[in-house]
């Protein structure tokens, strides 16, 4: 059973922390997606892909209201229909409106990270309609009943045994524990709706402004099913996943799939233009692209357009520290785990309460901003945000007050003097062997119920400084290598980076 | 031009106008608006090719296609000067009958207009060995549909092959239909010799200097790049192929004559 991602922030994070084999599934899913990902990188000449692909993104980011009225014109002219939405809820109505206006029945689709941040299924099944996600990851995660916890492998939490039983299950298929044939009986289950849909529904990739051209990656070839096999085809774009050129597009499409999976090339880049002429024999007859705002606006309002470059390859999660002990569901009930979706989702709710939390679950190591493809800042951005956040009072009032004092103290030379008095004086009163407090009193015990704390060092930095340049020889090691100086200093560290 | 309703004008016209707004407002000071912006919106004035494109022979770039697309599972075959398109064709139906853990293969070939893959006499001599050629004229009709869903072997040509990466590029267009590599669980590639690139980017820089990008891009409503068979690694990190697409993909390269 996945774990609550309604919970609260502090159960959900124990609860996934309990969920041994999702822990290990992960780890070992998200270690194997590293591995390949670095070596696909290595291959090439990452440093100036990384520059141009920042560069392409960061270029479009600034330009964002002349290259989307740019690829409206060069869309309509191609014979699309482009609709705008402000919100999640009014993108579902003009969907659902398409949908009612062509009595559809079955739509498929394919996956898409922005159709799971408006919950566009829920919405087109209230209207009766039936959503068929046709990624293999999200069929299988839709027959469970489960959010996806992952945007590249949406279904990583899940093990070989799982998914045979839930096709056992749901499917009738015979136990089987290969693969191969798990994988022909979702083809032939899912072929039967390909052909009959009235709709296909999908993301974006890349939305290229000079030709009018809707970019999607996939593997499988559902995303080239959805957008060639029914008659009528919509795509929904996020406003940030417009480009200049045809050629950023190639070489984003590259960057993503390298950095997702570690391959050179993605099986299918599928480059939509717009709907089929009279003489062609397949392709949707209507096209309809609803460009969603639905918070990005706010993302930049509040000065976070950094977060805006992101292209969704997940490489962020396969390395971070955090992602791989936790999984994608201890993020909550989110379209974007991980250490971008830490950013992302706070900024874009309307309610900040939803991911609030999620910017502090963070070791800020780093290891995220060496692997995103587009130089995306993220431990800087998480910092900012937590500034933010304690700014505007959201964060708890107890660890804001502490934050502050000690801040206060540092800014003091004396009040820090003295308080390393105080903090070594508690430290040789508390006794005992141990170079940790393992349970300290109420309301600190907060703190030590879910990690311990490295004891003071009795004896204060300056003092044992002033001993050395007494004396140079008599002390071996140098101050700062002392174990208990050594972690002092490392909380200075985290609260001045 | 558009058929888009009223019901969601209305939603939408001001909805583009608040958001264009909204993003001119904030992109005026983009100091507010970025934390660590690197580029100061500056580009350089060209893109470096991804993977290494030599300019080489076309006879050697047909042999490192064929050495990629191996490597991702797919499978080739470079004609000499005395073997025929449609031998290669044939032998390769054969060698599916044989190996493949499917049975029911009927005697059609879901394919390209033959007059656009140019090959003397496919129909001809298939048909000679009771095979037939089929092409969909209008796949939004059941019945047309239905046939084509049952067919096991498609059979395209190339708008261009990238050797780099084992990269082809499909258009669809009159005669050229999308479902041929698409639904058959195999997909057989005719790629003549002179539409090999060394790169992707080889061949865009190529369409670009011949002012070709907008016929291949807009013009055919849709341009798949396709690199081998469709693969999935969902269950399990196991490799699949054919989750929906062909579980082959054989490159059949020849010389234009």
């Amino acid at each position: 059973m996945p774990i609550n991602i309604d919970a609260p922030y502090k159960p959900r994070i124990r609860e996934a922390l309990a969920d041994l084999s999702v822990r290990k599934a992960v780890d070992r899913a998200m270690g194997q997606l590293a591995e390949r990902r670095e070596k696909a990188v290595d291959a090439i000449d990452n440093k100036s892909m990384r520059n141009e692909a920042r560069e392409i993104r960061e270029q479009a980011i600034r330009d964002l209201p002349v290259l989307l009225t740019e690829l409206e014109t060069n869309l309509i002219r191609n014979g699309c229909d482009v609709h705008w939405a402000r919100t999640g809820g009014e993108a579902n109505r003009i969907l659902n409106t398409i949908a009612q206006n062509h009595g559809v029945r079955t739509a498929i689709k394919s996956k898409s990270m922005v159709t799971e941040e408006i919950h566009l299924n829920d919405s087109l099944e209230e209207i009766g309609v039936k959503v068929v996600e046709t990624d293999l990851g999200e069929y299988i995660i839709q027959l469970a009943e489960e959010p996806p916890s992952h945007i590249v492998a949406p279904v990583v939490h899940k093990g070989v045994k799982d998914i045979s039983e839930l096709f056992q299950e749901e499917l009738g298929m015979e136990p089987t524990m290969d693969p191969a044939i798990m994988c022909d009986t979702a083809r032939k289950e899912l072929r039967k709706h390909f052909l009959v849909a009235d709709m296909g529904i999908s993301g974006c990739n890349f939305a290229i402004a000079e030709t009018g051209t809707l970019c999607i990656i996939t593997n499988e070839g559902n995303g080239r099913m959805v957008s060639s096999l029914p008659p009528v085809y919509v795509v929904v774009a996020g406003i940030e996943k417009v480009v200049p050129r045809v050629e950023d597009a190639i070489l984003l499409w590259q960057a993503a799939t390298r950095n997702a999976t570690g391959q050179d090339a993605s099986v299918y880049f599928s480059m939509t233009s717009g709907p089929k002429k009279d003489d062609h024999a397949d392709g949707p007859t209507e096209i309809h692209v609803i460009l969603v705002d639905n918070g990005r606006t706010k993302v930049m309002e509040k000065g976070y357009a950094d977060a805006l470059m992101c292209i969704r390859c997940g490489a962020c999660m396969d390395v971070c520290p955090v992602y791989r002990e936790i999984g994608g569901h201890a993020y909550g009930r989110t379209a974007y785990p991980g250490p971008i979706g830490s950013i992302l989702t706070p900024l874009m709710n309307e309610n900040i309460d939803i991911g609030k939390d999620l910017p502090f679950a963070s070791s800020l190591c780093g290891a995220c901003r060496d692997a995103c493809p587009v130089k995306i800042d993220l431990p800087r951005l998480l910092l900012e945000l937590r500034n933010d956040l304690s700014e505007e009072k959201i964060v708890d009032p107890l660890q804001n007050l502490l934050v502050r004092s000690f801040t206060q103290i540092l800014k003091h030379p004396k009040c820090y003097l003295v308080g390393t008095k105080v903090a070594g004086l508690v430290s040789k009163l508390s006794g005992g062997a141990s170079q940790t407090f393992s349970k300290l009193p109420s309301p600190f015990n907060r703190w030590t119920k879910s990690r311990v704390l490295q004891k003071p060092s009795p004896h204060t930095f300056r003092k044992i400084w002033k001993e050395s340049q007494k004396n140079p020889q008599a002390s071996k090691h140098s101050p700062l290598e002392t174990p208990s100086t050594t972690g002092a200093h490392q909380s200075d560290q985290d609260i001045h980076q | 031009m558009t058929s888009r309703t009223e019901a969601t004008q209305i939603l939408s016209d001001p909805a583009r106008k608040e958001i264009l707004e909204k993003l001119t407002r904030n992109l005026e000071t983009p100091e507010n608006t970025f934390k660590v912006p690197e580029t100061m919106g500056v580009r350089s004035p060209h893109l470096t090719p991804v993977t290494e494109g030599p300019r080489t022979s076309p006879e050697n770039l047909a042999i490192l296609f064929g050495r990629q697309l191996d490597s991702i599972s797919g499978s080739h075959r470079i004609l000499l000067e005395n073997e025929t398109v449609t031998e290669a064709i044939l032998e390769h139906i054969d060698h599916l009958r044989k190996d493949s853990r499917d049975l029911g293969f009927t005697n059609n070939i879901l394919s390209w207009d033959p007059r656009i893959l140019e090959i003397p006499d496919l129909s001809d001599t298939l048909s000679q060995q009771n095979i037939e050629l089929v092409v969909p004229e209008d796949l939004h009709s059941s019945e047309c549909r239905d046939s084509a869903a049952n067919i096991r072997i498609g059979l395209t040509g190339v708008e261009a092959a990238m050797a780099s990466t084992g990269t082809v590029s499909l258009s669809n267009g009159p005669g050229m239909n999308r479902a041929a590599s698409l639904l058959p669980l195999h997909h057989i590639l005719l790629i003549a010799q002179d539409r090999l690139y060394s790169n992707v980017e080889a061949w865009f820089e190529a369409l670009r200097e011949q002012n070709r990008l907008e016929e291949v891009l807009c013009d055919r409503s849709q341009l798949s790049l396709v690199t081998g068979p469709s693969k999935s690694a969902d269950i399990g990190l196991t490799l699949t192929l054919g989750v929906h697409g062909p579980r082959t993909v054989h490159a059949i390269i020849y010389k234009n004559t």
